[in-house]
């Protein structure tokens, strides 16, 4: 006898649009996020009846609004119906983004994959390491599904934006439905759920976005009126389990000197996902990573119906390998980029040889590290012929930024950007240095 | 293979608390003492409180461990109180107090009167705190659930005056409690107040050293401040008993012995 049991009540999952079941539980549906390098992390999507939190604390970049409009989008391309929750909610969904017309995932992978993977290059024959032919590729994310008749991921184009018909037709038709944030929180989730409650004969997964949750027509929240509403918010979804819903939070309120200690821990209890894309604040983080623009972690990974999160067994990027008693290695580093066309969270290595910016067979160069900092200093050290410890505590190794005149002048020709010019760089040690300067 | 079973430990006269943190979460001893608990005698009653999850996942869970929840329920041998949705009301948090929530526990216990043994699993007093309900209001409730248990179950509790009224009821009433904690270190006035109220304290600890892909997080057992005699078993913080999740269980192994590294 067994005592696994389907929900009797459910429809069969593939009817529902844009999702798709997971292979580990009957029970869990996922739904894409627009994002097919976030649903890996998630571990397939986002299971619907979970709620997802991205706190994006950079004050100059709005990231998780980003995020949230991938969302959106996704839900429209799929049929689903989305529920958008803002100050000026019709202003916020006409700037999503849309898949490119014509076949939209070879256009746009083609400009954005020759950024970084000089040496992977797609040689059908591997001619000098053979043996290592039968390997798999080295690849730093998941790709987006390649043809258009997969429903589930959308390639989309951060350079398209919604057409306006279209955008008429799903207003009119209701699919997409408009909330204005009020100050009365607790009022909107007793609205939606009337809304929920009405359409509850549908099979259509409902998306709920909610791109700033505490911005300023809110009115005046306090730590405990988001939790409320982050409590509600889950409730709410529990009692729709054909929901699913993406909240992001304002860049002032997304750290512990605005909710008080533990702050991001009590949201992420409240929340099913939790995820932060900081991007590098640190000029030194962003020349040892010239490709990336910040750093993604990990808070929690829904498990609506397991222990353990399905993204523990299923996801690549995050690199935990599951098979029982296995190595117990440990997660990868996470990082994203946002190009012109698209965002995408990769893994994140060091390069080879600890941190040069490309594999070489000349000399190694120097590697970028504070470039202002360390010229002033240079200035002041200059004869000095001292190893030890600089005045900032920094390693007897010194290290600075040089460029070479003629990389600069190619650099220049190409018309390349200003920081990319680094990329020939040379590790010189201070003692050399010192010691070419004294004529030995 | 190592073992850890809470079943011994929940007695009748102080509660189990359990604390955990957002990256080693409990949930697994729940399932875990649950499913003991049923199977260990025809007859057990189980009531289960939940702020958090649902009814969905407590069947998913048990399912494959072997327990029918659903026929549990329809029998009323288990009966689940599912706090968001049953209570409404109690989660306004100016003014609203925890009353309510006790006098439907109480209720429910009543219903149950026939019971040799009931097991109360409380699932997530922290919630309340942080949707606005105040310290005092919430270990107010705390004192009052513990107490009601001890009273109900006849048996004087180590740090409580009870008065020993009549017997309402024939079996013992055990409680679980469990607490979040949201920042590792801080020792908040509820959880202070719970831990005096406690015969064991079980802490889910994360690794300190971050994720890991066969160690799930630790678990230490610590012999609370209302313990009458020798505690059964402890567990020091430098001995912690390890766990990996599984999709339904957890399996424990002491420090070093991991599948990894054997």
């Amino acid at each position: 006898m067994s005592t696994f049991r389907r929900k009797t009540s459910s429809k069969p999952v593939d009817l529902l649009a844009g999702t798709r079941a997971s292979s580990f539980s009957s029970y869990t549906v996922f739904t894409s996020s627009g994002i097919a390098s976030l649903d890996d992390i998630l571990g397939g999507g986002l299971p619907l009846s979970c709620s997802l939190l991205v706190i994006a604390p950079d004050t100059h970049s709005s990231y998780g609004e980003l995020v949230q409009k991938y969302f959106i989008s996704q839900g429209l391309v799929s049929g689903q119906k989305v529920y958008v929750v803002d100050e000026e909610p019709e202003q916020f969904v006409s700037k999503c983004m849309w898949p490119s017309n014509g076949a939209p995932s070879t256009a746009v992978r083609t400009v954005e994959d020759n950024d970084d993977n000089d040496e992977t290059d797609h040689e059908p024959k591997v001619t000098i390491a053979w043996r290592y032919e039968h390997l798999k590729r080295f690849q730093t994310t998941v790709s987006t599904s390649q043809s258009s008749a997969d429903d589930f991921c959308q390639a989309f184009d951060l350079t398209q934006r919604i057409p306006g018909p279209f955008l008429d037709q799903a207003t009119k038709s209701s699919q997409l439905v408009l909330l204005n944030a009020s100050r009365d929180s607790k009022g909107l989730i007793d609205v939606i759920a009337e809304s929920l409650g009405a359409s509850s004969q549908d099979v259509v997964p409902i998306r709920i976005c909610i791109p700033l949750l505490g911005s300023p027509g809110w009115g005046d929240l306090q730590p405990k009126d988001v939790l409320y509403f982050a409590y509600s918010l889950r409730t709410l979804l529990r009692r729709y389990p054909h929901a699913c819903a993406s909240v992001s939070l304002p860049p002032n309120m997304s750290g512990d000197n605005w909710g008080g200690r533990g702050w991001l821990n009590k949201l992420s209890w409240l929340f099913d996902a939790s995820v932060t894309l900081a991007g590098f604040s640190d000029p030194s983080l962003s020349l040892t990573f010239p490709s990336h623009h910040g750093s993604v972690r990990v808070h929690g990974l829904p498990t609506p119906h397991s222990l353990i999160p399905a993204s523990d067994r299923s996801s690549t990027l995050r690199g935990i390998s599951f098979v029982s008693g296995w190595t117990g290695g440990g997660e990868n580093n996470l990082a994203f980029k946002c190009t012109r066309k698209r965002f995408v969270i990769e893994t994140h290595h060091l390069d080879v040889e600890g941190g040069v910016g490309e594999r070489r067979t000349t000399p190694a160069g120097i590697v970028g590290g504070d470039a202002e900092g360390i010229r002033r200093e240079k200035k002041s050290e200059r004869n000095e012929l001292s190893v030890g410890v600089g005045t900032a505590g920094r390693a007897a190794m010194k290290v600075e930024l040089e460029e070479e005149g003629r990389r600069d002048m190619e650099a220049a020709a190409a018309g390349v950007p200003e920081r990319r010019r680094g990329r020939g760089k040379k590790v010189t040690f201070w003692g050399e240095r010192a010691g070419r300067e004294l004529g030995w | 293979m190592s073992w850890f079973s809470i079943n011994g430990l929940v007695t009748s006269s102080s509660p189990v608390v359990i604390t955990d943190q957002l990256a080693s979460p409990a949930d697994f001893l729940l399932h875990q003492l649950l499913s003991e608990y049923v199977k260990s005698s025809p007859d057990a009653k189980c009531i289960i409180i939940s702020t958090a999850q649902d009814l969905v996942k407590w069947k998913a869970i048990s399912s494959r461990s072997g327990l029918n929840l659903a026929q549990k329920l329809e029998q009323g041998s288990i009966i689940f109180i599912d706090v968001p949705n049953q209570l409404p009301d109690l989660s306004l948090s100016d003014g609203a107090s925890l009353l309510p929530l006790l006098d439907l526990i109480r209720s429910c216990v009543e219903r149950q009167n026939d019971a040799q043994n009931t097991l109360v699993i409380f699932d997530e007093l922290a919630t309340f705190e942080w949707i606005g309900h105040s310290a005092l209001d919430i270990s107010r409730f705390a004192r009052a659930l513990v107490a009601y248990c001890a009273k109900a179950s006849g048996e004087p509790h180590p740090s409580l005056a009870v008065l020993q009224d009549a017997l309402l009821f024939q079996g013992a009433i055990s409680l679980v409690v469990r607490y979040h904690i949201a920042a590792s270190g801080d020792l908040d006035s509820v959880l202070r107040i719970l831990l005096q109220l406690s015969a064991y304290h079980i802490e889910v600890l994360p690794l300190s050293s971050g994720k890991s892909g066969s160690v799930s997080g630790e678990i230490a057992l610590h012999a609370g401040v209302a313990l009458s005699g020798k505690p059964l078993r402890v567990i020091p913080r430098s001995q912690a008993l390890q766990y990996r999740l599984g999709d339904y269980h957890a399996t424990y192994f002491e420090r070093g012995t991991g599948h990894a590294v054997l």
